[in-house]
């Protein structure tokens, strides 16, 4: 059987992991029992690091070395508006990296933000290994459908770090819908409306009964999710309690992650229940000795009113993913809602009321883009061939032309695999190399667009300018991502350049950065079992501890008893001071004697 | 290879003929293969040339109708070409003779489509699977969009689908995810977009449409380029119109000695006259061509003589026989004349020009037929030339330009205007087409047009893909003094002042 490949919903706010379990995806629970992990990342004062659950309870003490939401930054660029706008309102320092990129200064150290991310990635990992008994090292990663190809780079490298061979990037709306219609024999074209923590994506799709899927159109935003409607209730709060007394709660950082959590939980509340109350009792210090209290109730119309025009803005992306797929709203069979944001009963009535039917509750929101995850990475390594996806690409891609312009190569919604050829020429006297910018984006505006790569094509032969003929050709490859090639057509030598998407890190940094997480696996490893050693040894020195004084008594001053009793006691110091040096080896050498010593032990009292 | 082997052109099992969206040629040579004959004796066997044989066997490998297959030389001795043709030859048109002969060796019908070395790639794949992407790779460029998915043209929404998705699970790169592919890769991927561009393309109404007429214009297109073209076919029809005249001759020759109890006979033809006098067709018929016809009552040399008969018999026999021949040739040509008048009615004034082409083989004294047939043929060549237009057109949309670039050179012959030297100039251009081509239509245009400022930018554009800058610069500042105010011209300019050209 071929190796199994892991599915990883690396998500904005919580990430989940899946595999293929015969004929059926299956979520992996995490050790708590949860199937999602929160994608949260942070270092302790001790310098140790948390991920998941952990480092969310922990983030209202540590909340400027806690990460939350890295998705939202992984592959921009420092003076990008996004990454401007998250320095605003994050609670975690924010610092320009050296290529441009975003870092993240947790403690006296920067991470990159692929680094913070392969921490969650190896979370994930390790949940799955540690369900599966088995050693996983391939995976099939999800990103928004939306994300450019400098976000599906850095992504990739993510994976590269966390010591994963991510074999395909595929779309999250994509993933969920094979797991909506995976082995169910479906024919349908259907929605899939997915509006997850921080993005929101709308796909449409062909699901043909021999197994085919075929996206027709897909585009989103890729900042827009959970975190906007919780930021509209901070604001409600924050402004609330700056109206009564006069505080502004933003100053400070540990009142403003205490509102983050609590907004979090009362929109998830408020799903189910018509009212919640918000209940933050000493938020903040005022003056000596005394504490102003956060108490307000928060109603469902509220929440709705407050959050309004976010649903509005998907649903008019939703309108304009019918116009680019050619399609009208009564063509669609289906609507599949993703992501936990959709549980919002007014995003499901907008929804029904946009698409005309009631969507599909037939899919669990926060597991299905994992579950699809999964059965992609099936679907690629073994040889049944049951499904085969595809995929489009959610940009245009061209280059940049004389003028500042953006000419258009490959437009939006084209299926992929795909390529497309133009040949250029020299535009200078004896020139011997070109650049060539490579772009993804909508605008004419080369500007307005992103830049994946800067191509160089060097040793062209000297000649006047326009005679040179280079062919270069555009692919986009089925993980979406983007290689250029380029042919110099007089002499036929060909150069294959990959377009290295600008995920802000170099080849050897990822390669570094992999060896430091690596050296980090096993130190955790070891801990794991130091953990595990301690524990045993500290169990059976109590009970050895507890049977002392009936040995002695039992033995009185017989010499044998003394100095089995002696030898005891200088086990038991030996293993305390292994467990101090956390020497595993030792300890665990030691445990074999502590439980001889201990069934001697209670032989001796029993003769008795 | 082992020399033992050949390579012959079997049928698949289970094809339905009628359901292939195929022509009267490609059925023709469906029909020669019989799992026996090589693509070289097929040659022989339907007289077809090299290309057009080629071509229809491309094109039913396409569509699943044949495949080639390599046969054992011992176990089936080889037959030699010209005996072999006992069979086929009795259907056969044109001289065996006449077909290229070449020095036969095996895979020759493959290495029509592509060097049989290629197999020999190293890559995870069989033999079988190989074979299938290359003859689907190689007969992308030639293949319509139907034939890629391996459909009718008739097919619906439905079909398209299945035969798309069925394709894609086939031929999509990740149905080999992980293998070593080489160069099949490439190859797949370009298979697998074509595949998606023709189903994208005809399960839209519109664009399906848009195709359709695209496909019937330039087959009609191509099928009226021989109609007018083909002398030898004519030739033929003209000699099977010779012989029915004799036919008919002599059928009356035999009706008039045996006078039948009842009515006059039908015609064997049914080539009986119409009630319409010729003088009235013609005279719709110079109508219908925008021109008056020959003086109406004008008689034709055509008319029997009516002296009677009074020297010896063999001399009444002959005149006789004389006057049954015109008759019948009268009868003939009436029908083509009928033929050209109903086509022109279709607006078809290539079928038209074809008939009275006939016609006046049929009847060369006849001064109002030639002058009838010099009007069709000119319309008829300016409106072949407005279809080719068209299709040009569409072709350029596509992004076609070489195609178009051939269609609007085949306009440009039965219309001659600058603006279509121009377009193919242009198409070449940007198809990366024979330079020196595009600079000739380029220079066409202006000297019909001299002070057309697109087409003076055109040819300084060629110039400059000619790597002729001084000449290029020359006629951008001469469309500048030409038209000082425009803006394209004036970007060009500021662009060679910058030194960017």
């Amino acid at each position: 059987m071929a190796e199994r490949v892991i599915g990883i919903d690396l998500g904005t706010t919580n990430s989940c992991v899946a595999v293929m379990e015969g004929d059926a995806p299956a979520v992996i629970p995490n050790r708590g029992g949860y199937k999602t992990t929160p994608s949260i990342v942070a270092v302790t004062e001790a310098g140790k690091r948390l991920v998941g659950h952990i480092a969310k309870r922990q983030a209202i003490t540590n909340a400027e070395n806690t990460v939350y939401a890295a998705k939202r930054l992984i592959g921009r660029k420092f003076n990008s508006p996004q990454v401007k706008n998250a320095i605003m309102t994050c609670s975690y320092g924010i610092v320009e990296g050296p290529h441009g990129d975003v870092r993240i200064k947790l403690r006296d150290k920067t991470y990159s933000v692929p680094e913070i991310s392969s921490m969650v990635l190896q979370e994930m990992k390790v949940i799955a290994e540690d369900y599966l008994g088995e050693t996983v090292s391939k995976a099939v990663v999800t990103v928004p459908a939306y994300f450019n190809d400098n976000q599906r780079q850095a992504t990739k490298d993510a994976g590269a770090i966390a010591g994963l061979d991510v074999i395909r990037i595929i779309n999250e709306p994509t993933a969920a819908s094979l797991a909506y219609g995976f082995g169910k024999g479906i024919d349908k074209t259907v929605a899939v409306y997915d509006l997850g923590g921080g993005t929101f994506d709308i796909s449409v799709l062909e699901i043909g009964s021999h197994g085919v899927f075929k996206v027709i159109g897909t585009t989103g935003d890729t900042f827009l999710g959970g975190e906007d409607f919780d930021a509209r209730i901070i604001d409600w709060l924050v402004q609330g309690f700056l109206d009564e007394h006069d505080v502004d709660l933003r100053q400070d950082r540990m009142a403003l992650q205490r509102l983050r959590d609590a907004a979090e939980k009362a929109k998830c509340e408020l799903s189910s229940v018509r009212e919640t109350e918000v209940n933050l009792p000493f938020i903040i210090s005022a003056g000596r000795n005394e504490a102003l209290h956060l108490q307000r109730v928060l109603s469902r119309d509220t929440l709705e009113s407050l959050c309004e025009d976010l649903v509005e803005r998907t649903i008019d992306i939703c309108r304009q993913a019918l116009v680019d797929a050619k399609l009208d709203v009564d063509e669609i069979e289906d609507v599949v809602l993703v992501g936990g944001m959709t549980r919002m009963p007014a995003i499901q009535l907008a929804v029904g009321d946009f698409f005309q039917r009631e969507p599909n509750r037939g899919v669990h929101p926060d597991e299905v883009v994992a579950l699809g995850a999964a059965i992609q990475g099936a679907a690629l390594v073994e040889d049944k061939h049951e499904m085969i996806l595809l995929d489009v690409t959610p940009h245009a891609l061209g280059i940049m032309t004389f003028g500042s312009y953006f000419e258009e190569l490959i437009p939006q919604n084209t299926t992929v695999p795909t390529s497309r050829t133009k040949v250029f020429t020299t535009s200078r006297d004896n020139q011997t190399a070109v650049k060539i910018l490579v772009m993804q984006g909508e605008s004419k505006k080369a500007d307005e667009n992103e830049l994946l790569g800067e191509f160089i094509l060097t040793g062209l032969r000297r000649a006047p300018k326009g005679h040179v003929e280079i062919e270069v050709t555009f692919e986009i490859n089925t993980d979406g991502i983007v290689s250029v090639n380029a042919k110099d057509l007089e002499t036929g030598q060909a150069q294959s350049i990959q377009v290295t998407a600008t995920s802000g890190l170099t080849h050897d940094e990822v390669k570094q950065m992999m060896a430091s997480a690596a050296d980090y696996m096993v130190e955790r490893r070891g801990d794991e079992q130091f953990e595990a050693a301690r524990q045993e040894a500290e169990t059976l020195m109590a009970q050895v501890d507890a049977l002392f004084p009936d040995v002695e008594r039992t033995v009185g001053g017989a010499d044998f008893g003394r100095d089995a009793v002696q030898k005891a006691k200088a086990t038991i110091e030996r293993t305390r001071e292994a467990i101090q040096r956390k020497d595993t080896a030792t300890i665990k050498e030691q445990l074999e004697t502590l439980s001889r010593t201990e069934r001697m032990f209670r032989g001796v009292i029993g003769r008795s | 290879m082992d020399s033992n082997q050949r390579t012959v052109a079997c049928r698949v099992q289970g094809v339905d003929e009628t359901s292939l969206p195929i022509g009267p040629e490609e059925a023709f040579v469906l029909a020669q293969v019989d799992g026996k004959t090589t693509s070289a004796d097929l040659a022989l066997a339907t007289g077809l040339s090299r290309e057009q044989l080629e071509g229809a066997l491309t094109r039913l490998i396409a569509l699943g109708a044949i495949r080639f297959e390599e046969v054992d030389q011992a176990s089936e001795p080889r037959p030699q070409p010209r005996s072999e043709g006992a069979g086929a030859s009795s259907r056969l048109e044109r001289p065996a003779i006449e077909a290229p002969r070449r020095t036969e060796t095996p895979h020759q019908a493959a290495a029509a489509l592509y060097d049989p070395s290629e197999l020999d790639e190293a890559a995870e794949l069989d033999l079988i699977r190989k074979r299938r992407i290359l003859d689907l790779f190689y007969a992308l460029d030639s293949s319509t969009h139907y034939e890629v998915l391996g459909v009718p043209r008739a097919a619906d929404k439905k079909e398209i689908k299945d035969a798309y998705y069925d394709a894609v699970r086939q031929y999509h790169p990740d149905r080999f995810f992980g293998k070593q592919l080489g160069s099949f890769k490439t190859k797949l991927e370009r298979i697998f977009q074509r595949m998606t561009e023709a189903h994208d393309l005809l399960t839209r109404k519109k664009t399906r449409d848009e195709y359709d007429a695209y496909l019937r214009g330039s087959e009609r297109n191509a099928s009226e380029d021989r109609l007018l073209s083909d002398e030898r076919a004519r030739a033929a029809e003209v000699e099977q119109a010779r012989r029915r005249i004799e036919e008919t001759a002599r059928l009356m020759e035999r009706v008039a000695r045996n006078p039948p109890d009842t009515a006059p006979p039908a015609s064997p033809h049914g080539l009986a006259p119409r009630p319409i006098s010729e003088d009235e067709r013609r005279r719709a018929l110079a109508r219908r061509l925008g021109r008056s016809g020959p003086p109406a009552g004008a008689t034709t040399s055509s008319a029997p003589p009516r002296e009677p008969p009074r020297e010896a018999v063999a001399e009444d026999l002959r005149r006789m026989w004389e006057q049954r021949v015109l008759a019948a040739r009268q009868q003939q040509v009436d029908q083509y004349l009928a033929t050209a008048q109903d086509a022109l009615k279709r607006d078809e004034a290539v079928a038209a020009a074809n008939a009275l082409r006939i016609a006046a083989s049929l009847a060369p004294d006849d001064a109002g037929i030639t002058a009838l047939l010099e009007q069709a043929t000119v319309r008829a060549a300016a409106d072949l030339a407005q279809s080719y237009v068209e299709q040009a057109q569409y072709e350029e949309r596509s992004g076609r330009w070489l195609a178009a670039a051939r269609s609007y050179d085949r306009a440009v012959r039965g219309k001659e205007s600058p603006r279509l030297h121009e377009r193919i100039a242009h198409c070449l251009l940007e198809g990366e087409g024979d330079v020196r081509e595009a600079s000739d239509h380029a220079r066409r245009a202006l000297a019909l047009a001299p002070d057309n400022v697109e087409y003076r930018i055109t040819l300084a554009r060629v110039y400059l893909k000619a790597g002729l800058r001084q000449s290029a610069i020359g006629e951008f500042e001469r469309a500048g003094q030409i038209a000082p105010n425009d803006d394209n011209v004036k970007s060009w300019l500021r662009r060679i002042k910058r030194g960017e050209l």
